[in-house]
């Protein structure tokens, strides 16, 4: 089952075409977003291969420059992570090819610096996928940082500034709390590889609960999700779909990783991580029913979002922890997508009425029919609705939750559903009716739409491929 | 969230306490052993330099990548791009000193380059060696440098993309990525420390000047 | 003994920089607060060993310290054109920490 890889470079093209581009693209004087756009399709044929491979042969292991943990640094391709890089490099060149067409509409000024901090971004999360040394995560997840907090500086004005600076002090504070938690499972364990260490039984409680910290505060999991709205709402609509659906679950990934591979903490703690996504629900969905700005809106469903991650945490018990973890991890992929489309459409919604206070956008759905249809479609995502992945999600952790008797949780996956469908309906709906006279709407580029509906359609899609994927899924947990 | 600041503080205060008895019963054993068990394989004589060169190469490269990146998102902020200097009048001792600084830090910048495969130094003691000095000198000069925006950002991004070219070389070969090949593994550090060190040099001194704007 | 004196005075200075970074409202503050922390956990990682020094817990210092100097180098240069364009070096208000 395990095995060496067979095909190292293939192994290493997502993360090294992407670097290679993003290091390329700060000499290049023009070009960038082709050579983005370029790129970004050879990685997501390369993931694609990759995820053939996993699943033809298996988990595939290679030790980075010939040297095997602990000496060196392990990467490992398992069926999660080759479904995240595909899923990851499909958003990005989606979020590529709109990014190229919209900021040189929309915002010009942004353009050639949105590129390399794009491609870095991507490289990061690569990088985060496959690793499975923790220090070598912790690299990562900074440069992670370090690039998504540039996507937020892009616009120049005070509240990207302000946000930007704001995401960088939190994750930095939750950089060092990481590497405290490293710091303390090295002297542990004696290794940084977390297999390793999880095999040999030391790992101490403290430094998982310091990485848990650490790895919170860049996942925006209540109660540290504060910096999350101002920063995604100021970043330009690609930088925040890139933000929201990709980023964020990056430190959420590492997160699952930590928990289900090194096995730490006890029941209360669970459920205590559970008791902060109901927090993260209810609080993100209230508030993102009283925001003004569309931004926010999307912005702050993403707070209640990362909150039903959380649930897996006390759901995934016993027999059910298997249907639980898939059931997340499919959430978490259906999310990236559907709120992805949802910021490009939101983008969309910006360049056609000039702003995206709700108060103001009535009118804009017969103008730009296809763009509120994407919206909408990525509301029915994250709604849970069939047949779409985060319906299949839900119904996972449905089950888990009442099959292992813990049936409170079940009632807040479907209160939550409910407050979904309020504020993604109550930002559709402004858009209804005929405009007032004075006011004139842009007609969206028809080819940005496409792409907008494009990615919240593959949200939808992802549910069909369910039969085949959760056993996979589940498989890669046992 | 408004916390209370004294309630934060004690929080932390149990946390030090609960911290330091966790830590006190920690083996901590290190992997000095392992090193050094295969040091002769990495092609240099210094344990920490094998293992920031070779056997956790991945790090270093990641983490110069992280340093460019830094610099480059400085260089972004910057209306108008860098520029270094330009500031009152400098001292009489920084102005004599300066210009003459540089030539001087160039030499120590590259005996620590090239002392670092069995000593303490390398890549990034030389790098911040260089942008120390450079910095010193754009201070001693009354008007701004501005850098060629082009020659900066090549200076960059040549250190890593020469490590990622050396990394991929080997992966392409069917081995796993960044193995050097069989006997070059010393001169191929001892390379790849120069491009980083320039390109630390040039990262570390573009953050300092970054986020200026002319005026 | 050995090694305990660096664990010790390590977390200390990592809750000292974290509660400064939280408490303090200057930026420029919060930023050396952050890096009073992470120079903490430096400290902390050097423990390791056995007394004898272990090269991979030095790598991981070395490596730290780079990506540290970037971060703060970075957010130096935000903090200087976020005062130019807002005015400010503080936060101001926000609806969480």
């Amino acid at each position: 089952m395990s095995d060496a890889v067979s095909a190292p470079w293939l192994m290493a093209a997502p993360v090294v075409l992407p670097l290679a581009a993003g290091l390329i693209s700060v000499v290049l004087p023009r070009g960038r977003a082709e050579l983005a756009v370029g790129v970004g399709a050879l990685i997501l044929i390369a993931s694609s291969a990759l995820l053939q491979t996993v699943t033809a042969s298996g988990t595939q292991f290679m030790a980075v420059g010939g040297w095997t943990p602990p000496l060196g640094i392990g990467w490992r391709l398992d069926f999660i992570a080759a479904l995240f890089l595909t899923v990851t490099a499909l958003i990005c060149l989606v979020v590529a090819l709109f990014a190229r067409g919209y900021l040189r509409r929309a915002l010009p000024a942004v353009d050639e610096r949105f590129w390399p901090p794009f491609l870095l971004l991507w490289a990061a999360l690569a990088a985060l996928y496959l690793s499975a040394d923790l220090f070598n995560l912790y690299v990562a997840l900074e440069l992670l940082t370090l690039a998504a907090v540039m996507l937020v500086t892009l616009e120049g004005n005070g509240a990207a500034l302000t946000g930007a600076m704001r995401y960088l002090l939190v994750a930095l504070a939750g950089s060092a709390a990481y590497l405290l938690g490293v710091a303390f499972l090295y002297q542990g364990a004696g290794t940084l590889d977390l297999a390793q260490a999880a095999a040999g039984g030391a790992v101490p409680a403290l430094a998982v609960a310091l990485m848990t910290a650490g790895l919170m505060a860049k996942g925006a999991l209540f109660p540290l999700h504060g910096w999350l709205p101002p920063a995604h709402a100021a970043a330009p609509a690609p930088g925040s779909a890139l933000l929201s659906g990709l980023v964020v679950k990056g430190a959420f990934y590492v997160l699952l990783r930590l928990w289900f591979e090194a096995e730490p903490i006890a029941g209360t703690t669970r459920q205590i991580l559970g008791l902060l996504g109901v927090l993260a629900i209810g609080w993100g969905a209230l508030l993102a029913l009283r925001q003004a700005r569309l931004k926010l809106v999307v912005a702050y469903s993403t707070v209640a979002q990362l909150g039903y991650l959380l649930l897996i945490f006390p759901l995934a018990e016993g027999a059910w922890r298997t249907a639980a973890l898939s059931g997340g991890l499919y959430l978490a992929l259906s999310h990236s997508m559907a709120k992805g489309a949802m910021f490009l459409s939101a983008g969309l919604v910006l360049y056609a009425a000039g702003h995206d206070r709700i108060a103001e956008l009535r009118g804009l759905a017969s103008r730009a029919p296809m763009t509120l249809f994407a919206f909408a479609l990525a509301g029915v995502t994250l709604m849970g609705l069939p047949p779409s992945g985060g319906f299949i999600a839900k119904w996972q952790l449905l089950t888990a939750a009442l099959g292992g008797g813990q049936w409170p949780w079940a009632v807040v996956l479907l209160a939550g559903s409910l407050l979904t469908a309020g504020y993604t309906f109550r930002a559709v709906a402004s858009t209804f009716g005929s405009a007032p006279a004075q006011r004139d709407f842009r007609t969206p580029p028809r080819s940005l739409e496409w792409l907008a509906l494009g990615l919240a359609l593959a949200a939808l899609g992802i549910g069909f491929l369910a039969a085949d994927w959760l056993p996979r899924l589940e498989a890669a947990f046992r | 969230m408004i916390v209370s600041e004294r309630l934060l503080a004690l929080l932390m205060l149990l946390f030090v306490a609960f911290a330091v008895s966790v830590l006190l019963d920690l083996p901590a054993p290190g992997l000095a052993a392992a090193v050094r068990g295969r040091l002769a394989e990495s092609g240099v004589t210094s344990e920490v330099t094998a293992v920031l060169l070779n056997f956790r190469a991945l790090d270093t490269l990641l983490e110069a990548v992280v340093l460019v990146a830094a610099a480059v998102g400085a260089l972004l902020l910057a209306p108008v791009g860098p520029h270094l200097g330009g500031g009152p009048a400098p001292a009489p001792l920084l102005g004599w000193l300066g210009p003459r600084l540089l030539p001087l830090a160039a030499v120590l910048a590259i005996y620590l380059w090239w002392a670092g495969s069995a000593r303490p130094g390398g890549a990034f003691q030389a790098g911040a060696v260089l942008a120390g000095a450079v910095l010193l000198r754009a201070l001693a000069h009354h008007r701004a440098v501005r850098p060629d925006r082009l020659a900066v950002g090549l200076l960059l991004v040549a250190g890593p993309l020469a490590f990622l070219t050396v990394a991929v070389a080997a992966a392409a070969g069917g081995a796993p990525l960044l193995r050097y090949p069989a006997g070059w593994a010393g001169t191929l550090i001892v390379a790849l420390e120069g491009g980083v060190a320039l390109s630390v040099g040039a990262a570390l001194a573009l953050l300092a000047a970054g986020g200026r704007s002319a005026r | 003994m050995n090694g305990a004196i660096y664990g010790v005075v390590g977390i200390v200075l990592f809750a000292i920089g974290l509660y400064a970074l939280f408490v303090r409202p200057h930026v420029l503050h919060k930023l050396i607060a952050g890096n009073v922390a992470v120079s903490g956990v430096f400290l902390v990682l050097l423990r390791s060993g056995h007394g004898a020094p272990d090269p991979v817990s030095q790598a991981m210092v070395l490596t730290g310290i780079v990506v540290a100097v970037a971060i703060t180098g970075f957010a130096a240069a935000l903090l200087v054109r976020m005062a130019r364009v807002t005015g400010r070096a503080t936060l101001g208000r926000s609806s969480g920490p």
